[in-house]
């Protein structure tokens, strides 16, 4: 008996392959892809940069990458008619915006 | 029995895409910090010739020398000087331990935006800090380091004797970077 599978974008015409091979062939590729995927996020993440760096630098990165304290910018308080009295320090423009 | 392998299909699916989400951006945001890392790890910093420091009630004008492991403190001019001046006080501990270890030396260098270099030097001076701070008069300090990332976590570095950084980071901002400053002295250290 024959017919055509369309699976994916991969044709197979005749009886020589079967619906379960198909399905076991496209498993096979899923499984296959993701592991590389992984295989090649851990062999980046170590060897990305170089075999010389250090395990001391490997660690600096992954300090760096997971601070927490990451500083946007530090705000000031700015409001036209008052000064920043909590911060010790008169803003010219607030005075400006005073008068 | 086909919904049956319907649903391990999706939870097995659901499995991989929850690992891959999770993996994939850990390694490309350690990848990203560490390339701009080894970027500035390349080029040695070049300290300001003219910095001013009102310490213990004198004012001094002169440079930073770049002939031991320094610890560089660096306030950008883009920071708000009067929010982060008062704060600089956390780096009194470490400066103790920069004169009992005497392994490396400490510039906290702050950049003045243009014309407020007298204004920046008042506010340093108000604050009596036991430690020298640096008030980086021409703002040259971004200038003379094109290699350091505008990101705030690359202003904090310890050199080595030639003024390449070794360590990127603010020691007193976890204490993660605290052992690996450490660790950095003691191997640097024993490099003499």
């Amino acid at each position: 008996m024959n017919y055509t599978l369309q699976t994916g974008g991969i044709a197979a015409t005749g009886n020589l392959i079967s619906i379960k091979k198909i399905k076991a062939m496209k498993k096979i590729i899923i499984v296959s892809l993701a592991a590389a995927l992984i295989v090649g996020g851990a062999f980046a993440a170590k060897f990305a940069f170089g075999k010389k760096a250090s395990e001391l630098f490997r660690a600096n990165v992954q300090a760096l990458a997971t601070e927490e304290k990451i500083t946007v910018g530090e705000l000031c308080a700015y409001n036209p008619g008052t000064t920043c009295e909590s911060l010790g320090e008169t803003f010219k423009d607030n005075i400006r915006a005073a008068k | 029995m086909r919904n049956g392998s319907k649903y391990s299909r999706a939870a097995t699916t659901a499995i991989f895409a929850v690992m891959l989400s999770l993996l994939l951006p850990c390694s490309c945001r350690d990848y990203r910090v560490g390339r701009r890392m080894k970027a500035m790890m390349e080029n040695p910093i070049v300290i300001p010739e003219r910095l001013s420091t009102a310490w213990r009630d004198t004012v001094i004008t002169g440079s930073v020398a770049l002939c031991h492991p320094l610890l560089v403190i660096h306030v950008d001019s883009s920071y708000c000087s009067t929010c982060v001046i008062p704060k600089l006080n956390r780096y009194s501990p470490l400066y103790a331990q920069s004169l009992s270890e005497g392994t490396f030396r400490l510039a906290v260098i702050v950049s003045s935006p243009h014309g407020e270099a007298r204004h920046i030097c008042h506010q340093v001076g108000l604050h009596h800090f036991d430690f020298p701070v640096y008030v980086d008069l021409e703002n040259e300090f971004d200038l003379l380091n094109p290699s350091i990332p505008s990101d705030r976590r690359f202003h904090s570095f310890l050199t080595d004797s030639l003024g390449r950084p070794r360590l990127i980071g603010d020691p007193t901002a976890s204490e993660h970077l605290m052992k690996i400053f450490n660790e950095v002295l003691k191997s640097e250290d024993k490099t003499k």
